[in-house]
């Protein structure tokens, strides 16, 4: 058996030892998608996700702490947690005495820190009985965190303007300030940030606008294959992300180094942890289409290849966030850097909004993003407009990023596991 | 003469102005241990990751059984098993999947591997726990295991980086023994430490490493010739440097190793008996002293003479 065979299955070895991640990688996607079931009213309707009770000690207490306290109880996270404002001693006790999941703490400073654009921290205390519902609280949390940064990075331009306009003021903002502050900010959601938010997407859940209504069946106008693709992709791009940070491991843990001297090719080991990958990447999505197609009344047998096709795309993306990971001069900028590169592709590949419903420009546009593409293929792979022979090309296509991608990462390794 | 199965020539590594490695040149034989022996910072894991090819040289040649390490690099990967200084672990994985994975990595299938798996987990000692994630194993066991990953593939030159750093004496004395098994089954072992004894104890022949250049290389009966039969005096206390070193130097056969405001080191032969003549060259020069320290001629004492100052910070 070649190394990389072996390294995948030691990949494969140390995944199914974490079971609970394993879990919360098919858990965000396939409760998204139980929750469009659930607001479509469509089968399934009984079942109700389990939620997360987080308890909020907002030291704060300005309008932007307000927006994530916020951030928790509406939109599509509302259905996931129930919030409970409570102050940072009563919260620890509660968290003591097993009452709540999380507790998140807002210091204070957090408002100014995110408008100076400094980094600042949250606390989050978990439940140490649990196991899953913390889990959720703090993903989310670094998600949103994630997110943050890239909203300071969308509003760099209004969020200048409040600090320049309180440099000049103090505390006092003029009415005028505040109206160029508003047209700033109107400008930048006119920009990327209208897809970024989650009520876009419930707008489009209540007023399914599908533009490809009345030119086929019903089956492809329902909510599931409209929205199930693009949650499946976010998905795998979610657990992508997570498999490509392994490699930050593997250098800490000096393991890298050690593959790197040994007569083994680290070409043959960055293919085994692909392998290993494609296999991960496939049991989600068919987890995620299976759960999906129970929800939505999807045939079946339509499932195995299109579950395929989404992990190989997926493998894809996992070579690319490798050699983003292994440019980055640490684990942090390479997440940030990962996140940077991915969430404007979601959004605008239709991830966040489903393409058939987005203006037909950004649509265009959408369809020649990577994931995007390979979004349209596996939406053909459902209606049915594409079966085994047709999907070959794009295969092709997808397996040949994948060698050249890693390839270069293999060099990549090499140099860098020496330490440089 | 045994087989010579490293061989370092004008040795250099470069980090922008810092010098790491300044040139050095040894060589190691088959079946022999030879101790890198040096202070922290001195250059010994950089030497080790050159030999390894873990990172490039700026100048110089290493040869690992003949093979050059860049030119003819699996072939010369093949022979070389490393134990680096920090452990490099799959924590999540049992002390057999992390051997049997990395005996894979240089090759190792089937019979020929499950035999080597049983063999080095009975010689380190973890044969009884060898299923068990490596995460809930003791720091001792750790080690064990980080050495056994080195072996596995039985390689005919074994590189060890401080290997019995932050060790238990008990795991310590078995590590040691493996080294000599090794060593005597016919592999060339290179072994860096900044432990005196050690060294002492276990290498047939020594280099002393420091700020990147070898000050001293030869078996330990070499080493201790050039120190001679001299002990050295460790005072500590106020001193007029200059002052005292005009006076101390009028003692027999004295040497002025080290002076500072603080601090003063002699050698001489038969330091005890020369002690009241340094007292009183002390006192006439109006020193102060707090503390006296003898040491008889070792390893240790020099390192102090070639480098002037302690081998422990
Ligand atoms: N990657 C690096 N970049 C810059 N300097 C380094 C690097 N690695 C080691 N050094 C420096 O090289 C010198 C030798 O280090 P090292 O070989 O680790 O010493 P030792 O193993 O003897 O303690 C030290 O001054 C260290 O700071
Ligand atoms: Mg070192």
């Amino acid at each position: 058996m070649s190394f990389a065979w072996i390294t995948a299955i030691k990949e494969l070895k140390r995944r199914m030892r974490e079971p609970a991640t394993f879990l919360l990688w098919l858990a965000i996607p396939l409760l998204v998608c139980l929750l469009l079931g659930l607001a479509t009213g469509s089968r399934g309707g009984k079942a109700t996700p389990p939620r997360v009770h987080l308890l909020i000690a907002d030291e704060d207490a300005t309008f932007l702490s307000g927006m994530l306290v916020g951030s928790f109880s509406q939109g599509a996270l509302g259905d996931f947690f129930r919030v409970e404002n409570v102050d940072a001693a009563e919260g620890q006790r509660r968290i003591e005495r097993g009452q709540a999941s999380a507790l998140l703490v807002i210091p204070r400073g957090f408002g100014q820190a995110l408008i100076d654009r400094r980094p600042t921290r949250l606390k989050l205390v978990k439940n140490p009985a649990q196991r899953i519902l913390p889990e959720i609280a703090e993903q989310t949390l670094e998600i949103l965190a994630d997110g943050a940064y890239y909203l300071q990075e969308i509003f760099a331009d209004p969020l200048d303007m409040i600090r320049r306009a309180q440099a000049r003021s103090g505390a006092d903002i003029s009415d005028r300030d505040v109206a160029s502050v508003a047209i700033s900010v109107r400008h930048a959601i006119g920009g990327a940030g209208r897809y970024l938010f989650p009520p876009a997407l419930e707008v489009n859940v209540t007023h399914p606008a599908s533009s490809s209504s009345d030119s086929g069946p019903d089956r492809m106008t329902s909510i599931g294959l409209l929205f199930l693709p693009g949650m499946v992709f976010m998905g795998l791009f979610f657990t992508s992300q997570s498999l490509s940070e392994e490699i930050w491991l593997e250098r800490e843990h000096g393991t890298l180094a050690r593959l790197a001297i040994a007569p083994s090719s680290l070409l043959a080991v960055l293919s085994g942890k692909l392998i290993a990958a494609f296999v991960v990447l496939g049991l989600l999505a068919a987890g995620a289409l299976g759960g999906g197609s129970l929800l939505f009344d999807l045939p079946a047998a339509r499932i195995p290849l299109a579950a395929a096709w989404s992990a190989l795309a997926g493998t894809a993306l996992v070579a690319l966030l490798l050699l983003l990971q292994l440019f980055a001069p640490n684990a942090r900028a390479g997440s940030v850097l990962t996140s940077l590169i991915g969430f404007p592709l979601l959004m605008v590949g239709g991830s966040f909004f489903p393409l058939d419903t987005m203006p037909s420009f950004l649509a265009t546009i959408g369809r020649l993003t990577p994931n995007g593409w390979a979004l349209t293929r596996l939406m053909e792979l459902l209606r049915s407009e594409a079966g085994p022979v047709e999907i070959l090309p794009p295969a092709a296509i997808l397996l040949a990023s994948i060698l050249v991608l890693l390839f270069v990462a293999g060099r990549r390794a090499q140099i860098i596991a020496g330490g440089a | 003469m045994p087989e010579s199965m490293i061989e370092i020539e004008n040795l250099r590594k470069e980090y922008g102005d810092l010098v790491a490695v300044g040139g050095i040149s040894f060589e190691v034989r088959a079946g022999t241990i030879f101790g890198l022996l040096g202070p922290n910072g001195a250059g010994k894991s950089t030497t080790i990751s050159c030999i390894s090819s873990l990172i490039r040289p700026t100048s110089g040649e290493v040869r690992i059984a003949g093979h050059d390490i860049r030119r003819d690099s699996v072939a010369a990967r093949r022979h070389l098993g490393l134990v680096p200084q920090e452990l490099a672990l799959y924590e999540d994985l049992s002390a057999a999947e992390n051997l049997r994975y990395w005996g894979a990595a240089y090759g190792l299938r089937g019979r020929q591997l499950q035999q080597r798996l049983a063999s080095v987990l009975e010689a380190v000692g973890l044969a009884d726990r060898a299923k068990e994630p490596v995460k809930r194993y003791s720091g001792g066991m750790k080690r064990r295991l980080n050495f056994a990953c080195g072996l596995v593939h039985e390689p005919r030159v074994l590189l060890l980086d401080e290997p019995t750093v932050g060790v238990d004496p008990q795991s310590r004395v078995r590590l040691l023994e493996l080294v000599r098994q090794q060593a005597e089954s016919g592999t060339a072992v290179l072994y860096t430490t900044h432990y005196m004894e050690e060294a002492q104890g276990l290498c047939d022949r020594l280099a002393i490493i420091d700020h990147g250049k070898i000050v001293a290389e030869g078996d330990l009966a070499q080493l201790q010739a050039m120190l001679g039969e001299k002990d050295l005096v460790r005072l500590s206390g106020r001193f007029d440097p200059a002052v005292v070193a005009a006076r101390m130097e009028r003692i027999d056969a004295a040497e002025i190793v080290q002076l500072e405001n603080d601090s003063l080191v002699l050698a001489l032969p038969r330091a005890g008996r020369a002690l009241p003549e340094i007292f009183e060259a002390a006192a006439e020069a109006g020193a102060e002293i707090r503390e006296t320290t003898i040491s008889r001629p070792s390893l240790e004492t020099l390192f102090i003479k070639l480098t002037g100052r302690e081998l422990r910070e």
